[in-house]
């Protein structure tokens, strides 16, 4: 039922789609490239990095709760990780929360990633009712997993921090 | 997706047969192709683009190869010749568009699998400290890439006409049965079958013997030996020293795992294939039994070898040239075919190890190794895979050197330890299996009961058994990993 | 090959399709029906659940690795398959499975290996700077004491040494005592045990190492000997890698004069001892005099090792309680962490669990404060993994009040629970196992 074409069409026409889809496969890669690839980059200079880019007034009404805080918050020694930096926010009214961490091996990567989730649920639900404007910061944090990092910014600042931890990545 | 999961045999499979059973003919290669494509994006979500548009390039070149071919010769007409000259007078348009597309291929698949490798010698020889950012390797590509090379040059050779139906050519790259791990499809084998083939129940449960009987070599065989080696593996590199014995362990449970790991998937693959009216060719033909090192490389990854013959070795000449040539020949394809498997420099020398084996008992040894008994040649064949394994598993030319010393003496400790008698004793089912099925002593022992009579229930039965021991090997043990995954 | 075979066979391949298709429905048709299990009890874990379709999940992989999981957990009959299997590998000729070996006469026996050296390190670090924290004061002056405090037989020593606290009561603060007591596993004092061939590391070795590594303000005391001793009663259980109630009691009683308890009541409860041989007697008549009555709390435990390994897993023990016969005290355990308070050491619903172990204190929280109606006015604080939790009831009698600190659980510092829980003693009561392996000590004393 097609209209045949003619041959000399047919041959323009494939060639005219090898080019194009080899232009698109160059395109493919390039996006590919700077969108998935890794740097390994030290956990130190990240963490540097991040710290630089958070303000003075954001650092002051936040606490470093590195050392402790992955424990008692979600059941994870610190110990078993290249690299862990966790600040929150300094009053209970605050969801605030900048956590960085590098693991060892990939394997760790998926239960960081399901407790994390789980917590944010949790917490959600839990500043609903008396903090909904902190409920927003929650829903609307960054969760990041590049290479071996894993990064969580729930900030009014997280759209900043996560381009930050991107460009460093 | 593996074959060797949960997800697959309990899911993936069933409704793939279903959709592909229910539906009439003219559907049923987009039913499979689209299966393949969510096979391949369940384990590899970003890449599937690049497949998809590896894909469609490929097509369009292939095509375009052939519309210019058919007008070359329409355009030279009235002098068709008998001898098939004509093939070879082809003008340039032709050859650029050829040229291009291998290219291209080429390219995308050395970008992706070495430039990470090229960047690091740079590095080590020239000393620089060129940094990059470090890329995932798309799954498969060096499957797939190759059948596509092998297409496009079988239709510049007018070996075959171009694909014009792009679902079946797709399907010819991306069928999941092949897709991940080969074997490497020859587009010629495969062209007919892709319009015309016929399933039926009894090809169907023929599918089901090579599958259940990869699947077990794989979780069972595989799987097992791949936790000795990775013990022995893991104290080596942390550098304690082992005993004579405990290296040796190590080397011939890699041998193998390797084995069985490659050519279970090839079973699979094989017996996937025929649930769906596929006769794909068998890629390993118990290779351990070889008698010499020429013998194993018919019989070992024979998809691989047959490429490297048929797109390299023979355009350079083969063997039909003199001496110096030949040789010239040989070691190119054997540089290249260990290049393909990794991009690493320990195998690059492993496939240059088995060139200069090969070269050495072509020119020299053969005449020898034919009359000593069989046993002796036997072993030394053995030895010789062995020690090309040792070159594969190591992480470089040096850590292979140092294994191989230990497993001499050099740098071990002791002879013999009781650990390693542990090792050794408390798997010994193990490797009675393995090694029994090495030969096709192996499938002997489970068609036993034959098939006269009541004798098929029994074999069937027997199948079952083994798929039943299988499935509770996967539900116990969580260790399945995949070696030929890196390629 | 025949026609005729070639006929039988190809009818053959037809009924293996036909098994396989029906094999795969039927396992779909009952995962499909059987509800999700949450918890497996043979393997005490909690099993996964259905995972949730999210964007980042599905682009990460981790959906599909979830889904997995989800299926192998959930699948029909996994704990006959894997009894199954088991069996199949053991008659392969297996005797370790999951780092457990089946040893003579049906032990388990949990292999040992090499230890980390850098955590083992940060770990000694850490219970030194401890130790010379609480107790550094009177390093110099319990120096030469304290080396010889380890030998248990030596008893007049310890008299000596009680003299000398009396003696030394710098400023209102009575002087504070480290202990340290690592158990050995079962698989070292029963190495002949062991399957034919198969070797584990010594942990004879590394204790000796950790003991002249440790300051010398810790007190030693040589869990390995003591366990040697008592060899040929049942001081482990057989599916479980805890040690039994006999096995701690047996390691009380000859911890008793080193910790400083006794069963003489004085008002002070701190030991006065007139003479040397006084104390002699005393702890002479301590052995003798404690009386307890061994009940068995369950006769139906099998234990984690077993579990894990699915080796065994018919075979069934006894896990014994000993309560004194007279002399009892009342306990109130406070779960700090989960605000609960309660009035036994022994927690029954535990017994329904497959960790009947976990009887012992309700099994492992991050800190319990335990006070007693002891007469005795001396306090210690425990840290401790899940060895110490049949140990525990021992003490109750000689302490007022039991603080006892998992650092795996506990996210505060050990400066955080002694500023609230004063203490007098301190005592780290650790299985070789997890000493040897944990991670956990370093950041729970020194951050």
């Amino acid at each position: 039922m097609r209209k045949e074409m003619s041959d000399v069409t047919k041959r323009i026409v494939t060639g005219l789609c090898k080019y194009v889809l080899l232009f698109c496969i160059i395109a493919y890669i390039y996006w590919v490239y700077s969108y998935s690839s890794t740097k390994d980059v030290p956990f130190e200079k990240t963490k540097e990095a991040l710290l630089n880019s958070m303000n003075d007034e954001s650092i002051q009404n936040m606490m470093d709760v590195s050392s402790r805080g992955l424990k008692r918050y979600y059941g994870f020694n610190a110990a078993e990780y290249d690299g862990v930096m966790m600040y929150i926010g300094n009053n209970g009214l605050s969801a605030e929360e900048i956590l960085l961490i590098k693991v060892n091996d990939e394997k760790q990567m998926n239960e960081l990633e399901a407790a994390i989730k789980q917590r944010m649920k949790t917490r959600i639900k839990d500043f609903e009712n008396y903090a909904p404007d902190q409920a927003q910061l929650l829903r609307e944090a960054e969760l990041i997993i590049k290479g071996k990092y894993i990064f969580l910014a729930v900030s009014e600042n997280a759209d900043k921090y996560k381009r930050v931890f991107l460009k460093l990545i | 997706m593996v074959f060797s999961s949960f997800t697959f045999i309990f899911t993936f499979l069933p409704i793939t047969l279903i959709l592909y059973y229910i539906s009439p003919r003219r559907v049923k290669n987009m039913i499979l192709l689209i299966s393949s494509l969510v096979f391949y994006a369940w384990g590899e979500l970003i890449y599937i683009g690049l497949m998809v548009l590896s894909i469609l390039f490929n097509y369009f070149c292939g095509k375009d190869i052939y519309l210019k071919m058919c007008q070359n010769e329409n355009d030279s007409s009235g002098h068709l010749s008998v001898d098939g000259n004509q093939k070879k007078q082809k003008n340039m348009g032709v050859r650029i568009s050829f040229v291009i597309a291998i290219i291209v291929n080429l390219l995308i698949l050395g970008f992706f699998k070495y430039y990470g490798f090229l960047i690091d010698t740079i590095n080590t020889v020239a000393k620089t400290k060129i940094e990059y950012r470090q890329l995932g390797l798309p799954v498969g590509i060096s499957f797939y890439t190759f059948q596509a090379i092998s297409y496009l040059i079988d239709v510049y050779r007018g070996e075959v006409t171009a694909q014009k139906n792009i679902i079946n050519f797709a399907l010819y790259i991306a069928m999941f049965p092949q897709l991940i791990a080969g074997p490497i499809v020859r587009y010629i084998d495969i062209e007919i079958q892709l319009k015309w083939r016929e399933e039926s129940l009894q090809k169907f449960g023929e599918g089901t013997r090579y599958f259940i009987v990869g699947l077990g070599k794989k979780v069972i065989l595989a799987n097992s030996m791949g936790k000795i080696f990775e013990s022995v593996s893991q104290n080596f590199s942390s550098g304690i020293k082992m005993s004579i014995m405990m290296m040796w362990v190590g080397a011939i449970a890699y041998t193998l795992q390797i084995y069985f790991d490659f050519s279970g998937y090839s079973d699979m693959a094989v017996g996937l294939g025929k649930m769906f009216g596929f006769d794909l060719k068998k890629n390993f033909d118990y290779p351990y039994i070889s008698k010499s090192v020429t013998e194993f490389w018919r019989r070992w990854h024979i998809s691989l070898g047959t490429w490297f013959r048929e797109y390299v070795y023979i355009p350079l000449g083969g063997n039909r040239v003199s001496a110096k040539k030949h040789i010239r020949n040989l070691l190119i394809v054997w540089m290249l075919t260990g290049l393909w498997h990794g991009a690493q420099w320990n195998f690059v020398i492993w496939g240059l190890y088995y060139g200069v084996l090969l070269i050495f008992e072509k020119y020299y040894l053969t005449k020898y190794l034919t009359r000593i008994p069989k046993i002796l040649q036997h072993l030394y064949t053995m030895l010789m895979i062995v020690i090309g394994w040792v070159f594969f598993f190591s992480e470089s030319a040096g850590s292979a050197l140092k294994y191989l010393g230990m497993m001499v003496g050099i740098g071990s400790k002791g002879f013999l330890h009781s650990q390693d008698c542990f090792v050794i004793v408390s798997n010994w089912g193990l490797w009675l299996a393995g090694i029994i099925c090495c030969t096709s002593i192996g499938s002997g022992i489970l068609n036993r009961n034959g098939y006269e009579g009541n004798g098929k229930w029994f074999t069937d039965l027997a199948y079952m058994m083994l798929f039943v021991i299988t499935i509770s090997w996967l539900i116990t043990d969580s260790f399945n990993p995949f070696l030929y995954f890196r390629f | 090959m025949l026609e005729k075979e070639k006929q039988e066979r190809k009818q053959g391949d037809i009924i293996l399709g036909m098994m396989f298709v029906i094999f795969i429905l039927v396992c779909n048709l009952g995962n499909y029906i059987l509800a999700d299990q949450e918890k497996s009890q043979e393997e005490n874990r909690s099993l996964a659940q259905k995972p949730e379709l999210d964007k980042q999940s599905m682009i990460r992989g981790s959906f599909m690795d979830q889904y997995e999981d989800y299926l192998s957990d959930q699948f029909i009959g996994r704990d006959a398959f894997r009894e199954f299997n088991i069996f199949v590998k053991m008659v392969g000729g297996s005797r370790m499975e999951s780092d457990v070996f089946l040893g003579e006469g049906g032990q388990l026996l949990k292999n040992i290996t090499k230890p980390d050296q850098k955590m083992l390190d940060a770990n000694i670090e850490a219970i030194n700077s401890l130790a010379q924290e609480v107790v550094g004061k009177n390093a110099e002056d319990k120096e030469g004491v304290e080396n010889q405090a380890a030998q248990i037989q030596v008893v007049e020593n310890q008299a000596a040494e009680e003299q000398e606290n009396d003696d030394q009561e710098v400023e209102n603060q009575e002087t504070r005592r480290v202990f340290m007591l690592l158990v050995p596993d079962c698989t070292e004092i029963y190495q002949e045990l062991l399957p034919e061939f198969a070797t584990v590391e010594s942990e004879k070795e590394w204790f000796d190492t950790i003991e002249n590594r440790i300051s010398d303000d810790i007190i030693w005391i040589d869990g390995l000997s003591i366990m040697s001793k008592y060899k040929k009663e049942k001081l482990y259980y057989r599916t479980d890698h805890h040690w039994t109630t006999l096995g701690a009691y047996h390691m009380f009683c000859e911890c008793k004069n080193i910790l400083g308890v006794s069963d003489k009541t004085d008002e002070s409860g701190d030991q006065e001892e007139a003479s040397e041989e006084q104390a002699v007697e005393n702890a002479k008549k301590s052995e003798n005099e404690k009386q307890y009555e061994v009940y068995p709390i369950t006769t139906d435990f099998n234990g984690m090792l077993s579990g894990n390994s699915g080796f065994c897993p018919n075979e069934r023990e006894e896990i014994d309680v000993y309560i004194p016969k007279e002399g009892a005290v009342s306990v109130i355990v406070n779960y700090v962490d989960q605000q609960k308070r309660k009035t036994s050491l022994y927690d029954r619903y535990m017994l329904e669990e497959k960790d009947k172990y976990s009887v012992f204190l309700g099994g492992n929280s991050s800190l319990i404060d335990i006070r007693t109606t002891s007469t005795s006015e001396k306090k210690i604080l425990l840290i401790k993994d899940s060895f110490a939790n049949c140990f525990i009831p021992f003490l109750t009698e000689y302490y007022s009040e039991i603080v006892v600190v998992d650092p795996r659980y506990y996210s505060g510092t050990i400066h955080d629970v002694m500023d609230t829980y004063p203490v007098d003693d301190i005592l780290f009561l650790y299985s070789g196992a997890t000493f040897l392996n944990d991670n956990n000590i370093k950041g729970f004393i020194m951050d």
